[in-house]
């Protein structure tokens, strides 16, 4: 029969313990048993001793040792007694019990007259033996020598401790057996339980099971078949709620998918790796690409260069939008925006899991971007000639007129003189918007050549330090004009930059003109530094500042910040468009800091010159 | 129980009764009938019940049966006691007779004086002890044979004698053996002599057992003779083992140790061969020899002996296995039958049946009877040993013979 967990450990305690227990215990008893026998047997040696010595006094006068020995015999019939001897007063043996002849070791023991002498001899092989010596007539007579048998002792401790033993296992047996009984109890329907439980895990709710046992497994038992109810309902309700949630999920997807696969812009999806999770059939469209057989693939063999890179660069800078031009299949062009997928954790940084590539085609609003263009290209040179003429001339009369006409008109009247000073305010008028047009259109020409690609750059290095300075010289009327205060700190060991002298300089000029315009009073401060591999220049001042929603719009072409509508222009609205196309021309970044009423900071990047050639430009902080 | 049985029997003795006519006189026995020394008192049984019967067949005591109502005690003390007990509570039992053994009779002796009021006698015990001679039981107590001291006494005296000093006593280690060692030590001091060497065995012992270890204690001293003292049986035993060991120098022994039963235990030996098992042989005697047939009562023992050789044994002896083979005549039983006879003349010379209290006064008056033994038997107020003759025996020929010639026994 195998043992069960509980029995064989319950066995095993058993067993320890009433091993201990009956070890102990009969070694316990044995030693009180011994100390027990030893002190009867010498009290009882002690009695026989002077009992006979009693007897014997008047026998050893009367030298009748016959009936001393009889006296003798009738004690050496008593257990434990192992001889008695009676000497005389001469120490001649007068009786003994000895066989076949008085051992002479176990004569010679000295008596006391006094009192009865014991002495506890070890005898080799027979276990030893209490010696008791009694004196007669207080040893005038002689001594009686009772010899009690220690062996005897033993031989009771031994059987003492085996019954004890003995009785021991026969209530472990029993003990066992109860025991055995008492656990069976308590082991069946736990193993029954155990089997119901499997059940349970293996989800088989509805096989029964029947309570036999009492007390607390059958309350265990009771809870288990209640738990099991409980479980059966659960499970039944969460898979009824599992599957309207499926339901409900596949219907959102499905929708989902219906917007992304009717989506007229492309949508693309790529994971970390680089790798296309997603690609919407008008992205397929787009490339003339089967979008079912993209993904897995990856991006740049598909979409080319321009995309892979704009979908680094959104995963570096999550939170951002990137974009970019992008070309298409069939000579066509999308503008491509990308943003980093970030998984919001619910604790520690944000996980950038992949990116979403939007595109628009493009091609055709580039179309009428180029048109306009041309148009106002064509327009504004055809407008600059005869603008010139009108402006060369309205000038020409103004100085005739001055030089010539009005010295001579004698003051007749103050009509004559009013209508000399109209002509002159009226004249001032016309050259002055003349000159303003004339900018304008410069300005439109500049953008259109810069956009066209036709304007020659004259790259060389060149010193930050010295462009800031005439940059300085040159607006110095305005800031002067306007009793502004005016800085420049630019250090002497500012690396060189690779860049066109009058380019940047107008960027210098007109961003300080644009900060000088748009500040009442306060200071204006032109500052460059090192930042990084690239120089960073900054044009503060403390003017009027730049609501949040206009700073992007401002580098636009046509925009300023407030609207052009109901606000008299303060200039052509194509400075800041041209710094732009000028920057970024150097590889560099033009951005603004503002708030409205804290002043304004505008910054632009230059890459370092360095061995002849400009290393490729970083991009600026957002 | 025992004691329930006592007050029972004591209860039962305390109704008077007197003694009817033709109601059996008895005579309680408690002897060994089993055990190693069961030769002894069924022998003296047999010899006592044969002149018994013979009595009882013409005519009877005054006209009445007398009997013997044995009892066993295995030669040991305890079951003798109890005996003793149950016999003096018994009405009709007499007195006590012929028991055999010391330690047995010293121990009975103090249940003499405290039933002294029942007036109980003691009537030839078949032993040589002291005690019974000796205040304060010997008031109480008739012996026919002389004592172990006269035994031991004349013996050494004889053994002196022959020029053989150095006696060294093989004896049992209890009250008998001892007065047997006390009376040679005795003996021996009266002639400035001290023991030689000692050994002893342990009651009980049998034939079958080794006294190899003994011999060797004694032969140690080079004995010029030895006295054993003992049963037969160990005795027997003893004498094989000495002539084995080469010891051969004379071993006597003493009238207890039954002369018969050990010659029987050495016949066999003797028959194949082993001659000196039964040479060098002294046996004393209280009784004269059996063969010796000058002596009238030595026929009538003979003769009786022969004629009731059916005698049943005791009860105890019938039941004990194997069976004992009763000897046609030997020391023991012609004791029996002596110590029998003895009581019959005694009473008969009182001229009625005394009662109990006055057994003693018809003994002490038997002052000089004639039992046929050539000398008289004589008690009296202060003599309660009626016998004090020592005869010397030897083994010659599977018998046991008188010794007539000293001369071969000298040193």
């Amino acid at each position: 029969m195998k043992l069960s967990a509980l029995h064989a450990r319950m066995l095993t305690v058993t067993i320890v313990l009433f091993g201990v227990v009956a070890t102990l215990s009969a070694v316990l008893t044995m030693d009180i048993l011994r100390r027990h026998l030893t002190d009867e047997y010498v009290s009882k040696g002690t009695a026989i001793a002077e009992s006979i010595a009693a007897q014997a006094a008047e026998l050893i006068l009367t030298r009748d040792p016959a009936t001393i020995q009889a006296a003798m015999d009738q004690y050496l019939q008593l257990e434990g007694v192992a001889f008695v001897y009676v000497v005389d007063d001469t120490g001649r043996l007068v009786s003994h019990t000895f066989f076949p002849e008085p051992p002479a070791e176990m004569l010679g023991q000295p008596g006391d007259p006094q009192r009865v002498r014991v002495a506890h001899m070890e005898t080799q092989g027979t276990g030893g033996h209490i010696h008791i010596v009694a004196p007669i007539l207080a040893g005038a007579a002689g001594y009686v020598h009772v010899g009690m048998d220690k062996a005897i002792i033993a031989r009771h401790l031994w059987s003492a401790g085996l019954k004890h033993v003995g009785l021991m296992l026969v209530v472990f047996m029993v003990c066992s057996v109860v025991l055995y009984i008492l656990v069976n109890r308590i082991s069946r329907p736990l193993t029954e339980l155990t089997g119901y439980a499997a059940r349970l895990a293996a989800k088989d709710f509805d096989t029964p099971m029947e309570i036999t046992a009492g007390g607390e497994v059958g309350a265990l038992a009771w809870t288990m078949r209640f738990m099991a109810g409980e479980i059966s309902g659960l499970v039944d309700g969460l898979t009824r709620e599992v599957d309207r949630s499926t339901s409900d999920l596949k219907e959102t997807l499905g929708r989902l998918r219906a917007i992304i696969g009717n989506m007229a812009d492309g949508l693309l999806v790529l994971g970390e790796d680089g790798r296309i999770t997603l690609a919407n059939p008008a992205l397929g469209q787009m490339y003339g690409l089967d979008p079912a057989a993209l993904g897995g693939q990856e991006a740049e063999p598909c979409f080319g260069p321009v995309v892979a890179d704009l979908a680094n660069q959104a995963m570096e800078s999550p939170g951002r939008a990137v974009e970019a031009e992008v070309p298409l299949a069939g000579s066509r062009t999308a503008k491509a925006t990308a943003t980093a997928i970030v998984d919001q954790a619910a604790w520690g940084a944000p996980e950038v899991r992949g990116a979403v590539i939007l595109l628009r085609d493009v091609t055709r609003e580039k179309e009428i971007d180029a048109i306009k263009t041309d148009f106002i290209t064509t327009v504004s040179h055809e407008l600059r000639t005869p603008l010139t003429s009108v402006l060369g001339f309205a000038k020409l009369i103004r100085r005739k007129l001055g030089q010539e006409v009005f010295p001579r008109l004698t003051d007749n009247g103050d009509s004559t003189m009013k209508a000399v000073r109209q002509v002159n305010t009226n004249l001032h008028i016309i050259a002055a918007e003349g000159q303003r047009l004339k900018c304008l259109i410069d300005d439109v020409l500049d953008i259109s050549k810069m956009e066209s690609g036709r304007v020659e750059w004259q790259m060389a290095p060149l010193s930050l330090a010295e462009a800031a300075a005439a940059a300085a010289a040159a607006t110095r009327p305005l800031w002067r004009k306007k009793g502004l205060e005016f800085s420049t700190g630019v250090s002497e060991d500012l690396p060189t930059v690779l860049g066109d002298r009058d380019r940047i300089l107008q960027v210098l000029v007109n961003l300080i003109s644009n900060a000088v315009k748009f500040t009442p009073s306060g200071s204006v401060r032109l500052a460059a530094e090192m930042d990084r591999n690239r120089v960073l220049v900054r044009v503060e001042d403390s003017g009027i500042g730049i609501a949040a929603e206009y700073q992007e719009r401002i580098f636009e072409k046509f925009r300023q910040a407030g609207d052009t509508l109901t606000e008299k222009p303060k200039g052509t609205g194509l400075g800041l468009a041209i710094c732009k196309q000028i920057v970024e021309h150097h590889g560099g970044r033009i951005w603004v800091r503002s708030a409205p009423g804290a002043g304004s900071t505008f910054y632009f990047t230059l890459p370092i010159y360095a061995n002849g050639t400009p290393e490729t430009a970083c991009d600026g902080p957002a | 129980m025992l004691c329930l049985a006592m007050t029972l029997l004591l209860l039962a003795g305390a109704s008077p009764q007197a003694h009817a006519a033709g109601q059996e006189v008895v005579l309680g026995m408690s002897a060994a009938f089993t055990g190693p020394s069961r030769g002894l008192g069924i022998e003296l049984y047999r010899g006592a019940m044969a002149y018994f019967r013979h009595v009882n067949d013409t005519g009877g005591l005054y006209g009445r049966p007398i009997t013997i109502r044995p009892m066993d005690d295995g030669y040991n003390p305890g079951p003798a006691i109890l005996n003793t007990i149950q016999l003096i509570g018994q009405d009709d039992v007499l007195a006590l007779f012929n028991y055999v053994g010391t330690p047995t009779v010293t121990r009975v002796l103090p249940l003499l004086k405290k039933f002294e009021d029942r007036h109980i006698l003691l009537l030839f015990p078949f032993t040589g002890a002291e005690p019974q001679r000796q205040p304060p039981y010997d008031a109480y107590v008739f012996n026919l044979r002389a004592s172990y001291l006269q035994e031991t006494s004349a013996l050494v005296a004889r053994l002196v004698a022959l020029g053989r000093t150095r006696i060294a006593v093989f004896y049992q280690v209890d009250a008998y053996g001892r007065s047997g060692w006390n009376g040679v030590q005795r003996a021996l001091s009266t002639y400035g002599l001290t023991i030689a060497a000692e050994a002893t065995y342990r009651r009980g012992a049998s034939f079958a057992d080794s006294m190899a270890e003994q011999v060797r204690i004694i032969a140690k001293a080079k004995p010029d003779a030895v006295v054993s003292v003992g049963s037969y049986e160990a005795c027997a035993a003893f004498v094989r083992d000495a002539r084995e060991a080469g010891l051969d120098v004379p071993i006597a022994n003493i009238s207890f140790v039954g002369s018969q039963n050990m010659l029987n235990l050495l016949r066999a030996s003797c028959e194949s061969g082993k001659a000196g098992y039964c040479a060098g042989h002294i046996i004393t005697q209280v009784v004269p020899s059996y063969e010796d047939a000058s002596l009238p009562t030595v026929a009538e023992y003979r003769e009786l002996m022969a004629r009731y050789a059916d005698t049943p044994l005791p009860e105890a002896a019938r039941q004990e296995g194997p069976a004992y083979e009763p000897l046609p005549c030997c020391f023991t039983s012609f004791e029996g039958f002596l110590n029998a006879k003895t009581l019959v003349e005694a009473l008969r010379a009182f001229g009625r049946l005394p009662r109990r209290e006055e057994l003693a006064q018809a003994l002490e008056s038997f002052t000089a009877g004639d039992v046929g033994l050539g000398v008289p038997v004589s008690f009296g107020p202060t003599r309660h040993q009626g016998f004090d003759a020592v005869y010397f025996t030897t083994l010659s020929q599977g018998a046991v013979v008188p010794i007539r010639d000293w001369t071969e026994w000298g040193k």
